[in-house]
C-alpha cells in the first residue's frame, strides 16, 4: 500500500524504491483498504442486527540480542478482524485473520449465529457510536518509523552491542508499525495508525556479580538512541559490582518510573472500572460499601489522567467498539474521581457514550510541586535504597499488593549519595502504599514498556522483606 | 504493499477459491450445520493448498540462499463463553489462519510470519527472513549445525479425546455454564451464604498445524484443549476478603467436551461453597517454621517454578538473560553430573506423553519427537531441555557417558506466528517407591502447615530463590492431625535448599498432572505444559504472610 495516505486517497499507488522488491516490509492498511473491509463484513451481516466491526494490521519487527550478538530477528504481519453483533438482546463476537470473503462471512455467521440461539436477555445491550471525527494525535505516527528496513534496525543492535563491549549484554529491539479501523452498521468509521518502538539492553560484568539494564520506547525511530540505552546499562551493570547485603526491612526508596510501571499498569488494566468497584472486587471498592470515587486514594500531589493527544505518549483516540477517550482525569490531586462504565451507566447519566479506559496513562504531579531529578532525589536522602527495577508477581489481587526482586542496579543512599551496590531484596509492596508515603517527585518520563508517562519518586517505609542473593 | 497482496485483499484467497475448510453456504443458516462443520477431522496434511503454500515458502527461502528453513502453517478456532452467576458476559468464537518462516543462513537465524496465507506471500515472507540471516553480522562468524533429527515425511497426529467439542453448539456450552452457575447460587442460599458467586470461564481450543522443512520433514497435527475455570466465589461483609473454589471435578487440559460433560454440578457445588467460605474466613498462620505437606498441585507448582524452567538450555547459556531469565543450573560443564540437590529422593525425568496432558505433541515445533529421558537423578542433574540448536553443545557429555546425542524435542512456541524457543516437554518428578500417603505425611508430622490444591510459585530471574503462595487451600498440622484452616501462607526459600529438605514422598497414589509451562522470548510467549508430581514434605520451611490482617 502506499505510504502516503493522500496519494492513496488520490488513488495512486506509489510504491518507494525501498519497497519495490519482493520482500518488502512495514505495510500496514490505508483507511481506503481497511474500510474496503470492514464494509464488506457489514455487507454480510443480518440488516436487523447492530454491528460493530474492527479491522487491523500490524507489522511487528523484533531483533534480539543475546551473548552479545543478534540471535533471532522476526518480522510479522498480523491482520485480525472482529465482528460483535448485537441481535435479539444478546452480544456475541466472532474473530477472524482473514481478509478474504469466505474469512469475513465466518467471523460474521459465527458472531450471529451465537447471538440468535440461546439464553438470552442477560447481557448488557449498548447503543453504537454514531458517525463523528476524531482528533489525530500528533506524534502518533512517524514516516521515518515506517521507512525503517531491516538494515537500519541491525544497525541500530549493532551500536549498542558495540557500546556494551566488554560486558555480557542482552536485550531487544521492537518496533510496530499499526493500523486499525472501527466500523459499525450505523455508519461509524474510524481509523487510527500508530508506530511504537522499544529498545532494552540488560548488561552484566563479566565476573558475574554486577548487572544493570535500560529501556526506551519511542514513536519516531529517529528517536532510538541506542547506544545510550547501552551506555546507562553497562554504567549500572559497572556499579553494581560485588554487592553487599543490607538487612531487610522497611526503607526509604528512590525509583526509577521503569520499577514501577507494570505495576500502574496491572492497575489500569483490572482496577479501572467502575461494576468491579461496586461489586467489591477492586482496589477501589470502599469497604464500607459503593466506591472510592471522591476519596483520597493517593498522594494530593498526584493526579492520573488520560489523554490520547499526550504530545509525550499520544495513542488512538477511541475504544475497539469506537467509543472516543477523551481527557479523563481518574484521579485528580489525590483523589478518585473517575472508573470506567458501560453504556447502561452512560444512558442512567444522560451521555453520549461510555467511559472507556484506554490503559494508557500519565502520572503528573501537581503544578506548582518542586520536581526532583534522581540525582537531586539521592542528594536529598538521609538513607535510603535505589531501585533501578523490580519483577512484579500479585500478592493480593484486592488490596493490589505485589512481591518480586529488585533486579539491574540496588544501591545504598547514606546522607545524600549513593555509597554501595546491594544485593537484591525480595519486596512485598504496592504502589497504593508508596504513592501514597510520597516524599519527591520527578518530571514524568515515557516508560520504557511505552504507555505510561511516569514520575522517578522517593517513599517512605517500601517493604523489602529477603535477601534474594543472586544477579 | 506488493501487488499480490493487493490482489489478495481484492480476490480473496487461494483457499477461497479452493473450498479450504469446505465452507459451504448451509452454514449461513443452519448453527448447528455450522458447529458440524469441524466435525470430521480433515487433515492438513491431505490439502494440496497447504502442502503448495509450504513449498512455496520453503522453495523461495532455499533459492534466496537459505541452508534450512522450516515452515509452520496453522489453522485453529477457539470457543470461549464467560458467566458470572446468570448472567453471559462473554461468547466468542475465534478463527486463526497464519504461518512462519523460519530460515538458516550461515550462522544466523531469520524469521517471518503472516496472516495472509497464499503462495505469494509465503514466498515473500521467506525473502524477508533470510534478508534479515543474511544481513546479521554474526551469521559469518560461526557455523550453526542443527542436530541431525529423523526425517517425518508424513507425519499425522491428534490430541486424543472422546467427544469433539465442535459438535456442540455455544448454547450446549452456555447452558450447561448457567446450570453450574445456578447450581453454586442455590447451594449458597441453602446454606444461608449471602453474595455467593457462581462463575465459569470455558474455552475450547483446536488447532490444525503442519510443518515442513527443506529436510523434507511434512507433519499435521491437530491439537485439542479445554481450559479455564469454574467455581464458588464468596465476599465478605467488608469486602476486603475473598473465599473462591473450584470443585475437584474440574479438570483442564488435552480435553474435548468430556472435560464439562460428566460435572456433578449440584453435588460439586455445595463443597464449593463451603470451601470458599473457609477459607474466606481463615485466619493467616504465625510467622515461623514449619514442616508442610504438599498435595500433588502444590508439589507441580513449586517443581515447575524452580526446576524444570531452569532445565531449558537457553536460559542456562544466558539467551534469556533479558526476557524470561536465566539459570543457576549454568554452566552445563559444573552442573551435568556434579550438581546435586543432595537429595536422593528427587527424581525428574521428561516425557512425550501423558494422560490428557495440556500441551501435549508427538512432534515440537521443530519436528522432532519427544524424548523419554531422564533430567534428575537421584538428586543429580543429569541432562537439560534442548532443541536441534542447542544440543550440540552437549555432545561431549552425552559421548562421555554414551547418551543418545539430539535434541530432546523440547522446541515449543506461543503460535506459528512466533519464533521456535526451549520450552519443556512433559516434565515428570518421580512419586516414591513405596505407596506413602498425604494422610501418613500428616500423621508423621508435629508442627506443620499442609497446603492442597494449588499454589503459584515465583521465583527470582536466575530461579534460585522461591516464594511459593497458597492459592487454594491450606490447613494447620498440630500433632499428626490436620487442624483450622489457614489463609494463604507463603513460604520463601533458596531453591537448592529446599530440595534438599524433601523428606517424605507420596507414592504413585498420590501424583497427579497439572498446569505448568514457561515464559520467554521477545515478544513474551507464554507456553503451556503439563507437569506431573507427587504429594511431599519440606522441613522446617520459612513461612510468612503478607500481614494484612
Amino acid at each position: 500500500m502506499s505510504r502516503d495516505s493522500s496519494a492513496a486517497a488520490a488513488g495512486s499507488t506509489e510504491t518507494g524504491a525501498k519497497r519495490t522488491g519482493i520482500a518488502a516490509t512495514g505495510e500496514i492498511l490505508t483507511r481506503e483498504e481497511a474500510e474496503a473491509i470492514a464494509k464488506k463484513a457489514l455487507s454480510f451481516a443480518d440488516p436487523n442486527a447492530e454491528t460493530i466491526v474492527n479491522v487491523s494490521l500490524a507489522n511487528s519487527q523484533n531483533t534480539r540480542i543475546g551473548i552479545n550478538r543478534i540471535t533471532t530477528q522476526r518480522d510479522a504481519s498480523l491482520g485480525g478482524v472482529a465482528v460483535t453483533t448485537r441481535l435479539n438482546g444478546r452480544i456475541a463476537q466472532g474473530t477472524t485473520q482473514r481478509f478474504d470473503d469466505e474469512g469475513l462471512m465466518q467471523a460474521v455467521k459465527w458472531a450471529e449465529d451465537s447471538a440468535r440461539e440461546g439464553p438470552g436477555g442477560r447481557q448488557e445491550m449498548g447503543r453504537l457510536i454514531q458517525p463523528r471525527d476524531y482528533p489525530v494525535p500528533p506524534g502518533l505516527w512517524s514516516e521515518a518509523s515506517r521507512e525503517v528496513d531491516i538494515p537500519d534496525r541491525i544497525r541500530k543492535a549493532v551500536e549498542a552491542i558495540e557500546r556494551a563491549d566488554g560486558y555480557v549484554a542482552a536485550g531487544t529491539l521492537d518496533l510496530g508499525i499499526n493500523s486499525m479501523l472501527v466500523a459499525n452498521s450505523a455508519g461509524l468509521v474510524a481509523y487510527c495508525r500508530s508506530t511504537t518502538g522499544t529498545m532494552e539492553l540488560g548488561a552484566r560484568t563479566d565476573d558475574n556479580t554486577g548487572s544493570g539494564w535500560a529501556g526506551k520506547a519511542i514513536y519516531d525511530f529517529n528517536d532510538m538512541d541506542t547506544v545510550a540505552v547501552a551506555a546507562k546499562a553497562t554504567d549500572k551493570a559497572e556499579r553494581s559490582r560485588n554487592p553487599s547485603a543490607v538487612e531487610p526491612a522497611r526503607y526509604t526508596v528512590i525509583l526509577e518510573p521503569d520499577a514501577y510501571a507494570s505495576m500502574i499498569a496491572f492497575m489500569m488494566q483490572y482496577h479501572m472500572d467502575l461494576p468491579s468497584a461496586q461489586r467489591g472486587s477492586s482496589v477501589f471498592a470502599d469497604p464500607n460499601g459503593g466506591t472510592k470515587i471522591g476519596q483520597q486514594v493517593f498522594d494530593e500531589r498526584l493526579s492520573f489522567v488520560s489523554d490520547p493527544m499526550d504530545p509525550d505518549a499520544p495513542f488512538c483516540p477511541f475504544s475497539g467498539t469506537g467509543v472516543p477517550f477523551d481527557r479523563t482525569y481518574w484521579v485528580q490531586d489525590g483523589i478518585l474521581r473517575n472508573l470506567s462504565f458501560g453504556d447502561a451507566t452512560a444512558i442512567e447519566r444522560g451521555l453520549e457514550y461510555p467511559l472507556a479506559n484506554p490503559v494508557s496513562v500519565r502520572l503528573q504531579p501537581k503544578e506548582g510541586t518542586e520536581l526532583l531529578t534522581l540525582d537531586e532525589m539521592v542528594e536529598t536522602c538521609e538513607r535510603g535504597i535505589y531501585v533501578t527495577r523490580l519483577t512484579m508477581g500479585v500478592a493480593d489481587f484486592r488490596r493490589l499488593v505485589f512481591t518480586g526482586v529488585t533486579r539491574d542496579g540496588t544501591w545504598l543512599v547514606e546522607r545524600g549519595r549513593i555509597t554501595r551496590p546491594i544485593k537484591n531484596m525480595r519486596y512485598v509492596d504496592s504502589h497504593m502504599y508508596f504513592l501514597n508515603n510520597l516524599e519527591a517527585v520527578g518530571e514524568p518520563v515515557l516508560a520504557a514498556t511505552g504507555g505510561f508517562m511516569l514520575p522517578p519518586v522517593r517513599s517512605r517505609d517500601f517493604n523489602f522483606t529477603a535477601i534474594a542473593d543472586a544477579v | 504493499m506488493t501487488w499480490s497482496r493487493r490482489d489478495f485483499v481484492r480476490t480473496g484467497s487461494a483457499f477461497a477459491a479452493a473450498g479450504f475448510l469446505g465452507f459451504d453456504s448451509t452454514l449461513l443458516t443452519d448453527p448447528h450445520e455450522a458447529a458440524r462443520r469441524y466435525r470430521p477431522f480433515r487433515p492438513l496434511l491431505q490439502d494440496p493448498d497447504v502442502r503448495a503454500i509450504a513449498m512455496a515458502a520453503l522453495d523461495a527461502a532455499r533459492a534466496s540462499g537459505a541452508r534450512y528453513a522450516d515452515v509452520r502453517v496453522a489453522s485453529g478456532a477457539s470457543r470461549r463463553t464467560i458467566v458470572q452467576n446468570r448472567q453471559v458476559f462473554t461468547q466468542l468464537i475465534s478463527g486463526s489462519l497464519n504461518f512462519g518462516v523460519r530460515v538458516l543462513v550461515d550462522g544466523a537465524w531469520g524469521f517471518a510470519s503472516s496472516t495472509i496465507v497464499t503462495e505469494a506471500e509465503a514466498a515473500r515472507v521467506a525473502q524477508v527472513a533470510v534478508r534479515q540471516s543474511t544481513l546479521n553480522p554474526w551469521g559469518k562468524t560461526r557455523t550453526l549445525e542443527l542436530a541431525p533429527a529423523p526425517v517425518v515425511a508424513d507425519g499425522e497426529w491428534e490430541t486424543p479425546i472422546d467427544l469433539d467439542p465442535w459438535n456442540y453448539t455455544i448454547q450446549d456450552q452456555l447452558e450447561l455454564q448457567i446450570q453450574a452457575n445456578e447450581a453454586v447460587m442455590n447451594a449458597g442460599e441453602a446454606m444461608g451464604v449471602p453474595g455467593v458467586t457462581g462463575f465459569s470461564d470455558f474455552l475450547f481450543g483446536k488447532t490444525d498445524v503442519v510443518f515442513a522443512s527443506t529436510e523434507g520433514s511434512y507433519i499435521a497435527q491437530r491439537f485439542h484443549g479445554f481450559g479455564n475455570q469454574y467455581g464458588a466465589q464468596v465476599i465478605s461483609e467488608d469486602r476486603m476478603n475473598f473465599g473462591s473454589s473450584s470443585p475437584e471435578s474440574f479438570r483442564t487440559g488435552g480435553y474435548g467436551w468430556e472435560a464439562i460433560d460428566g460435572i456433578p454440578f449440584a453435588a460439586d457445588a455445595e463443597q464449593a461453597v463451603e470451601d470458599a467460605v473457609m477459607m474466606m474466613n481463615a485466619r493467616e498462620p504465625d510467622v515461623g517454621r514449619y514442616d508442610v505437606v504438599l498435595d500433588s498441585s502444590a508439589v507441580s507448582s513449586a517443581f515447575n517454578a524452580s526446576i524444570v524452567r531452569a532445565l531449558e538450555f537457553d536460559r542456562v547459556l544466558g539467551y534469556e538473560m533479558h526476557a524470561g531469565g536465566t539459570s543457576y543450573l549454568s554452566p552445563p560443564e559444573e552442573v551435568l553430573g556434579q550438581f546435586s540437590f543432595n537429595n536422593p529422593k528427587l527424581n525428574v525425568r521428561a516425557t512425550g506423553s501423558a494422560p490428557r496432558a495440556g500441551g501435549m505433541y508427538r512432534w515440537d515445533v521443530e519436528g522432532v519427537a519427544p524424548a523419554d529421558y531422564p533430567l534428575i537423578r537421584e538428586g543429580v542433574v543429569m541432562d537439560y531441555f534442548t532443541t536441534r540448536e542447542f544440543a550440540p553443545q552437549l555432545d561431549w557429555w552425552y559421548r562421555r557417558n554414551g547418551m543418545p546425542p539430539g535434541s530432546r524435542g523440547a522446541a515449543g512456541s506461543q503460535g506459528s506466528v512466533l519464533v521456535q524457543v526451549v520450552a519443556p516437554s512433559i516434565a515428570i518428578m518421580d512419586p516414591g517407591e513405596e505407596d506413602v500417603s498425604i494422610d501418613e505425611m500428616i500423621a508423621e508430622t508435629e508442627d506443620g502447615i499442609y497446603i492442597h490444591r494449588g499454589g503459584f510459585g515465583y521465583v527470582d530471574p536466575p530461579m534460585l530463590n522461591l516464594q511459593f503462595s497458597a492459592s487454594g487451600m491450606a490447613h494447620e498440622i498440630r500433632d499428626g492431625k490436620l487442624g483450622d484452616p489457614i489463609s494463604q501462607p507463603n513460604f520463601l526459600a533458596r531453591t537448592p535448599d529446599f530440595w534438599r529438605s524433601m523428606d517424605m514422598i507420596g507414592g504413585a497414589g498420590t501424583f497427579g498432572y497439572h498446569g505448568g509451562g514457561t515464559g520467554k522470548g521477545d515478544p513474551f510467549q507464554n507456553i503451556g505444559r503439563t507437569v506431573g508430581a507427587p504429594a511431599a514434605r519440606f522441613r522446617q520451611v520459612n513461612v510468612f504472610t503478607y500481614g494484612r490482617r
